[in-house]
């Protein structure tokens, strides 16, 4: 069971990320004040420590630079009321992997916790995950709720570029330029039939298309 | 009423000062000339009375003033020849004489005022007669009988120092001219200190507030200069203020917030089948309450926002957006469609243009979404750029859109806005000198809003 240091000043939002996380199935440890943090995150073992900023007795970036100095590397998410770009950009300078807004969705902050995991166990690297869909590039595998899914080349190319670019459009030229650099005589119509291809394999949603942006992947829609 | 410009006020004054000045050397030096051409003249006046004296005096010796006692200058005999009177005009052209004898007339010039007008008195006179003014010399011979007097014209005096002048005008207008001119250049030079403050001032983004340096600038600019880092030290400090204000704001609005929605997204797992629908809609209102107090956040620090530019791909950044709003919604919820499917470069501040498109299409979602359609439009002319953004909702009446525009105005119908986002739109496009319009869309029902910006050059 992975186990999870939460660091939250706040005595009604601390137990209910508490409570919402030990459903998700984690281990997870309570604390209030920066010191306590500190010293449970040098003492413990921990998966991922999730962060608040305005901690008592060592603000969550000071506690955040002595793990760092101290050459700790467990996966830290920051979770903060402070949305500023400088303050999100002072967060991950300061060694942050992760840096969230409240109000979080307590599901995204699973899916969050999930990444570093991955990540944490090497994983993360050389795979993407979305929704259901996992792509492996080391392997070249793709597989949909964990049964391997058979892809061309041309597939495969067009997939990848979707998952890496999750959330976002993704250009019929920016496809077209990606299936190119490989394929000299790429016809037309090759970006419809790789993606009318993909759609049979793993769902009409999994991928939308927009007239004037493009293809998307990731959505609420999949 | 035109406002005064202090160089020009300056320029006159200064102006009117060297006139005055000029003025007043000039008359002084009109006096001391005429005084110093009145003394040469009077001093010419005595010369050729001593030169007619000597003239007369071989007759005085000979006698024969004394023998023709009663008549004098008899027209046989004149006194003085011919080639006298001559000589006496080649040296001295302007002056006339009269010659008298025991008070009697005996010569006289044969030009000049009539004799009876004449003072017989010596002496230097003033006298009037031809309807001039004239100056006399009279002299005495060692023999007192013989009198001779010697005028001249007042008119001779006027004429030499009009010419004078006439001499003298055209190199003083010239260095009138001149001093106009330097006067004027050095005004403008001096003044391009404020020109240049006020651009280096105008060049500033709004959040500059460093101050300035005083040995940068003259001394005369200093109290400004002074008064505006005091000024800028007091913006800093608000800036700052408002700033650690809408932080707070940020954190001690949102942690209770998201403590309500943490303990909501708990209920809903653990409640019973019934409860689990009431859970998420108290999601929904946390989330309603947060996305106003972004959409506060928002507005507020646009205030201080410092506003820059750069070559901006408007269509990416529209699909930024679009994606962003649409990524969580059900593929079939709302068609939506972008013209031109490339690039369309523009020179604007991409965040703010992003804040405006962001807030506008979060806006057709929420009130337009019934309407199932949502248009974005890309527009570049030579000398503006215009997004259009059309819904197939139920529009805006013509007369509630100016006050949609503004702060917490809701529309018509009752829904989950937070009524910020037409007004944070409002706002950042003012930002980037651009404008937003609301319009009927003409191809059917709906809302268009008209996003433009102008050429960056302006």
């Amino acid at each position: 069971m992975p186990r999870l240091l939460l660091a939250e000043d706040d005595c009604d939002l601390g137990p209910a990320i508490r409570r919402a996380l030990e459903l998700e199935g984690h281990a997870v440890d309570l604390f209030t004040r920066g010191d306590d943090v500190l010293a449970a995150a040098r003492g413990g073992d921990y998966d991922v420590i999730l962060l608040d900023l305005g901690l008592p007795h060592g603000s969550g970036l000071e506690v955040l630079r002595a793990l760092r100095l101290a050459r700790d590397a467990t996966p830290v998410i920051v979770v903060t009321a402070f949305d500023r770009t400088q303050q999100r950009v002072a967060g991950l300078d300061a060694g942050a992997d992760d840096y969230v807004v409240k109000p979080v969705d307590l599901e995204e902050l699973a899916a969050r916790i999930r990444s570093q995991l991955r990540r944490r166990d090497g994983r993360a690297d050389d795979s993407i995950v979305v929704g259901p869909v996992a792509l492996d590039f080391t392997g070249h595998v793709v597989t949909l709720d964990g049964q391997d899914v058979p892809l061309t080349a041309k597939e495969f190319r067009v997939l990848a570029l979707l998952m890496r670019r999750s959330r976002r459009f993704v250009s019929k030229a920016d496809l077209e330029a990606e299936l190119y650099d490989h394929d000299h005589w790429a016809e037309s119509n090759t970006v419809e039939v790789a993606i009318s291809a993909l759609r049979r394999k793993f769902g009409r949603d999994f991928i939308r298309t927009e007239r004037g942006l493009g293809y998307m992947v990731g959505g609420q829609a999949r | 009423m035109r406002r005064p410009s202090l160089s020009v006020q300056l320029y006159r004054r200064v102006l009117l000062l060297l006139a005055l000045t000029g003025l007043a050397i000039g008359s002084v030096l009109y006096m001391v000339a005429l005084r110093e051409i009145g003394r040469a003249s009077d001093a010419q006046l005595v010369n050729a009375a001593r030169l007619l004296y000597m003239m007369t005096q071989d007759d005085v010796a000979t006698g024969v003033l004394v023998r023709h006692d009663s008549v004098v200058a008899a027209d046989g005999d004149p006194l003085l020849s011919t080639q006298e009177t001559q000589a006496f005009q080649a040296s001295y052209d302007s002056c006339m004489f009269a010659v008298f004898w025991q008070g009697r007339l005996i010569a006289r010039s044969g030009w000049g005022a009539p004799v009876d007008r004449v003072p017989r008195r010596p002496g230097l006179h003033d006298f009037t007669a031809m309807g001039e003014q004239w100056r006399s010399y009279g002299m005495r011979g060692h023999d007192t009988r013989l009198l001779i007097v010697v005028a001249e014209s007042g008119a001779m005096l006027e004429f030499s120092i009009g010419r004078l002048l006439g001499e003298l005008a055209l190199p003083l207008l010239a260095l009138l001219a001149a001093a106009m001119v330097v006067l004027w250049w050095t005004l403008r030079k001096s003044l391009s200190q404020v020109e240049r403050l006020a651009s280096t001032l105008g060049a500033r983004s709004l959040s500059d507030l460093e101050p300035l340096l005083p040995e940068e600038w003259p001394r005369d600019l200093e109290p400004l200069i002074v008064a505006l880092n005091k000024l800028f030290a007091r913006l800093e400090g608000a800036y700052e203020l408002e700033q650690a204000f809408t932080d707070d704001v940020a954190h001690e609005l949102r942690t209770p917030l998201a403590a309500i929605r943490a303990q909501a997204q708990v209920l809903r797992r653990l409640a019973p089948q019934g409860l689990g629908e009431d859970a998420d809609r108290l999601v929904a209102m946390v989330d309603r309450a947060n996305a106003l107090i972004d959409g506060m956040l928002t507005l507020a620090r646009l205030n201080a926002t410092a506003v820059t530019a750069r070559s901006v791909d408007v269509h990416a950044l529209a699909a930024e957006v679009l994606a962003e709003a649409f990524v969580d919604l059900p593929e079939d919820a709302m068609g939506l469609s972008v013209i031109p499917d490339h690039i369309v470069r523009w020179r604007c501040d991409p965040s703010l243009l992003q804040i405006a498109l962001s807030a506008v299409i979060g806006n057709a979602l929420r009130h337009a979404r019934a309407g199932g359609r949502l248009d974005v439009a890309i527009m570049r002319a030579s000398d503006r750029l215009v997004v259009t953004i059309g819904d197939r909702g139920s529009g805006v009446p013509a007369a509630e859109r100016e006050r949609l525009l503004r702060r917490f105005e809701h529309g018509a119908s009752a829904s989950s806005g937070s009524g910020l986002g037409l007004s944070i739109a409002s706002k950042a496009m003012s930002l980037l000198a651009g404008s937003i319009r609301l319009e009927d869309r003409t191809d059917g029902p709906g809302l268009l809003v008209i996003l433009t910006l102008p050429s960056p050059t302006d």
